[in-house]
């Protein structure tokens, strides 16, 4: 197998700010291969989109990295032609460019916080292809018309030059993945890209992501709460809970055995359309609170399975079997007896 | 039966011109739309953005009157509650005197009342005996009373909890406000001591009163919102995306308790949402929308497992299980596309465009419903019975 694209350490991103310190980001692991997705799941304010962005190398004041690596393989910097592993936590600003965008690329929810309202379709996509591929205005005119096409967008080659507000919102999240695209990174972060669609145009955009993976060799990262769309597009699964991983692993063993009780409690209240249930089992109490948050499992407050070692020291990320980690004194055994059917 | 909504329709003008409004078309959001709610039961209403779905709501909460159609609450008619008075007498007029005439140049006044369903009956032997004056004298009169009633019976719930909670006022404040209004509580005392029974009721603490929305997470501004719906101990609740702006575990929190206050108040809840698990898990009947028309309805199991319209098959193969086993071969059902625009919508079935069934009647006509199981109705003529 070749190496990793990604290699994640110990990540850890925190916020000063008046009242104390935010560990949004608090010891995060993982690795990811070349046409490798992973989804990332978790409550809301888990630190997803904070660990990303840290990725991207976005974190900025009060916002800080304590602790950990990110190792991103590329040839970008390297003299010999050679990928290279290069720790992004340590990459100054203005070389960071040279990775972001061109790279690693990464779609928000909401197209329009990547899209210029001023500038046409084609002004937007043209000058991004034009300065990483380094090619002539036509040329990238034409590679831009061609990724629209692939990307859905009828009539491409008159509606590049139309601006954003021309059109709808799955277009426009379609033209984000274009723009994504079009500087075909190694590396692609898709931060809750569908979450605002219908589910016919998440379906869409969900195929056409996979397809464009799988032609282009890509990475990617796929954050969204909907374990759903998980289950739709990812080979690895990780799950977080306050600022930590609880639980990761292939897609049908998190699915299919559950692990860790967080992870196990959350797919047994989801509700489904595909099969009657006579009861949803929620998960008791209130989200956690990132704050000063004390070094021990932030599920404590609402698990059920907690006992007074829970309550004296935090468990380690452990390799339960191969390539499944699960982080809890007291994992699941014969995971998902209760609730499913 | 709690509610009736027959041939619903809300149009909203479009207007240009700067000086001259002049109305060049319209937004055709609901285009006659029927269905019935008992107490205790659970409507669902679903399919995708600017289906009209929340117009519905909107309009049976009489936010908005109808441009047409009649809604009926407590086999009263609530249509006209909140009109001009001359366009009540219009609604009246139409709604009864034309068609008592109309209909009885035709048959007799017996007859005619014979064929009547129930609930209209007493309004039409009333019509017929005191004549049209009298008639629209005894539906106008105390409408301020009508409409007190109805605001204390019938009650909506939004999405955004943080948008629907006045930020400056206290939990207490804002859930005592409906019972002083409506007279249930003589004082603030007594307003709050229900109030915080209520509290209780709906998962959160006899403390919270003296808060501020800000103080709760979205799960327990919810709750609150729910509290504030139900503290009237209404008939019907419109509950508009209630948990779309949840987290996956504090949305079953939610829905669990709407199940129980459901139990406990016998209420009847039109449910709003485009989460089909949701509305699965929570609805006796549901209606899947299309561009302001329900393209199939009925029970919801029987819907969810023999779903019949093309729309709803392309609609239940879009959208993800929480079972990667499930994944991968669904490409066949992708539909291309989008929603076509309520203003300029296609000839025939509105769904013709995208429907991989569609045959030569389609671009004719809209289709009629067809019944195709025990309560399952199909807007499409791939059911036509063949003769
Ligand atoms: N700039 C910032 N300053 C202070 N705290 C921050 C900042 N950005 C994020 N946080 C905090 O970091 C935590 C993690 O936030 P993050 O946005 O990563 O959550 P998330 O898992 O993406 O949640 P969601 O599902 O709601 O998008 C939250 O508690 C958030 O309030
Ligand atoms: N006040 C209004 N004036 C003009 N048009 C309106 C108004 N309210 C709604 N519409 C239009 O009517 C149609 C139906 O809107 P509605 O809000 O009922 O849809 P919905 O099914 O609730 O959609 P969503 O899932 O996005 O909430 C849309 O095309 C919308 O743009
Ligand atoms: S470590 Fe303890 S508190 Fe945390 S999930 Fe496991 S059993 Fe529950
Ligand atoms: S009526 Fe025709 S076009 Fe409409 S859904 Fe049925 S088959 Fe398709
Ligand atoms: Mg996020
Ligand atoms: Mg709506």
């Amino acid at each position: 197998m070749s190496e990793p694209v990604l290699i994640v350490e110990n990540l850890k991103t925190y916020f000063d700010i008046a009242e104390g310190t935010v560990k949004a980001v608090n010891g995060v692991s993982f690795t990811l291969n070349k046409n490798e997705s992973l989804g990332v799941v978790g409550e809301t304010g888990s630190g997803k989109s904070v660990t990303m962005k840290t990725i991207m190398g976005l974190i900025k004041k009060p916002g800080y990295i304590p602790e950990g690596k990110i190792l991103f393989h590329t040839d970008e910097f390297s003299k010999d032609g050679k990928k290279e592993y290069i720790d992004l936590t340590k990459l100054p600003p203005h070389q960071f460019t040279r990775i972001r965008g061109r790279h690693i690329a990464m779609i928000f929810q909401d197209p329009m916080t990547s899209l210029n309202p001023m500038y046409t379709v084609a002004d937007q996509m043209i000058e991004t292809i034009m300065y990483h591929q380094n090619v002539s205005e036509l040329e990238a005119r034409k590679r831009a018309i061609e990724l629209l096409r692939k990307v859905g967008i009828p009539n491409a080659d008159k509606r590049i030059d139309d601006y954003p507000f021309q059109f709808s919102g799955g277009q426009r999240q379609r033209i984000v993945i274009a723009i994504g695209l079009s500087c075909n990174p190694e590396l692609l972060i898709a931060d809750e890209p569908t979450t605002a669609l219908d589910v016919t145009i998440q379906a869409q955009i969900l195929e056409l992501m996979k397809d464009l993976q799988n032609e282009f060799n890509t990475a990617m990262i796929y954050i969204t709460h909907d374990l759903s769309v998980v289950a739709e597009i990812a080979d690895k699964v990780m799950v977080m809970y306050g600022g930590m991983q609880m639980e990761m692993a292939d897609v049908n063993t998190i699915f299919e055995k559950p692990t860790h009780p967080y992870t196990n409690m959350l797919l047994n209240c989801i509700p489904r359309h595909d099969a009657k249930k006579e009861d949803l089992e929620p998960i008791p109490g209130q989200p956690p609170i990132m704050l000063d948050p004390p070094n021990l499992c932030p599920f404590l407050p609402r698990c059920p399975r907690a006992t007074d070692r829970c309550r004296k020291e935090l468990a380690e990320f452990k390799e339960v079997e191969p390539e499944h980690f699960v982080r809890c004194w007291n994992p699941v055994a014969d995971t998902r007896m209760e609730g499913d059917k | 039966m709690l509610l009736r909504v027959n041939n619903l329709k809300k149009y909203f003008p479009i207007k240009h011109g700067f000086i001259v409004e002049k109305t060049v078309g319209y937004v055709k959001a609901v285009d006659g739309v029927s269905f019935s709610l008992d107490k205790g039961e659970t409507y669902g209403l679903v399919g995708e953005s600017g289906c009209g779905k929340t117009t519905i709501g909107k309009t049976i909460l009489r936010l908005y009157n109808q441009t047409d159609g009649e809604i009926f609450i407590d086999d009263k008619d609530t249509s006209y509650f909140f009109m001009k008075r001359s366009e009540a007498k219009e609604y009246l007029r139409k709604h009864y005197i034309d068609i008592l005439n109309k209909e009885t140049k035709k048959k007799s006044e017996s007859e005619f009342l014979r064929d009547l369903p129930e609930y209209k009956k007493t309004y039409f032997e009333f019509l017929i005996k005191n004549g049209e004056n009298k008639f629209i004298d005894f539906m106008l009169s105390d409408l301020k009373g009508k409409r007190m009633h109805f605001r204390r019976k019938v009650q909506i719930v939004f999405q955004d909890p943080t948008s629907s909670l006045n930020p400056r006022m206290t939990v207490g404040s804002i859930l005592s406000e409906p019972l002083l209004f409506h007279g249930i509580a003589k004082n603030k005392n007594e307003a709050f001591d229900i109030v915080k029974e209520i509290l209780v009721n709906v998962g959160l603490k006899k403390y919270h009163v003296d808060r501020y929305p800000h103080q709760f997470s979205g799960g327990q501004r919810q709750r609150i919102a729910v509290a504030r719906a139900a503290i009237l101990k209404p008939d019907l609740i419109i509950l508009d995306e209630p948990t779309s702006a949840l987290d996956v575990s504090v949305q079953a929190q939610i829905i669990k308790l709407l199940k129980d206050l459901q139990s406990e108040l016998n209420a009847g809840y039109l449910f709003i949402s485009h989460d089909l698990g949701v509305v699965r898990f929570i609805s006796n009947y549901v209606g899947i929308m299309y561009l302001g028309r329900m393209v199939e309805y009925g029970d919801s199991d029987e819907i969810f497992d023999n779903f019949k319209h093309p729309y709803t098959e392309a609609l239940l193969n879009a959208a993800p299980v929480p079972d990667p086993r499930k994944r991968r071969d669904r490409k066949q059902f992708i539909i291309k596309g989008q929603v076509p625009s309520p203003i300029n919508r296609p000839k025939g079935c509105f769904f013709s465009p995208r429907c991989k069934y569609a045959f030569e009647p389609c671009s004719k006509k809209y289709p009629p419903y067809y019944e195709v199981g025990n309560n399952h109705f199909v807007g499409c003529y791939k059911y036509e019975p063949k003769s």
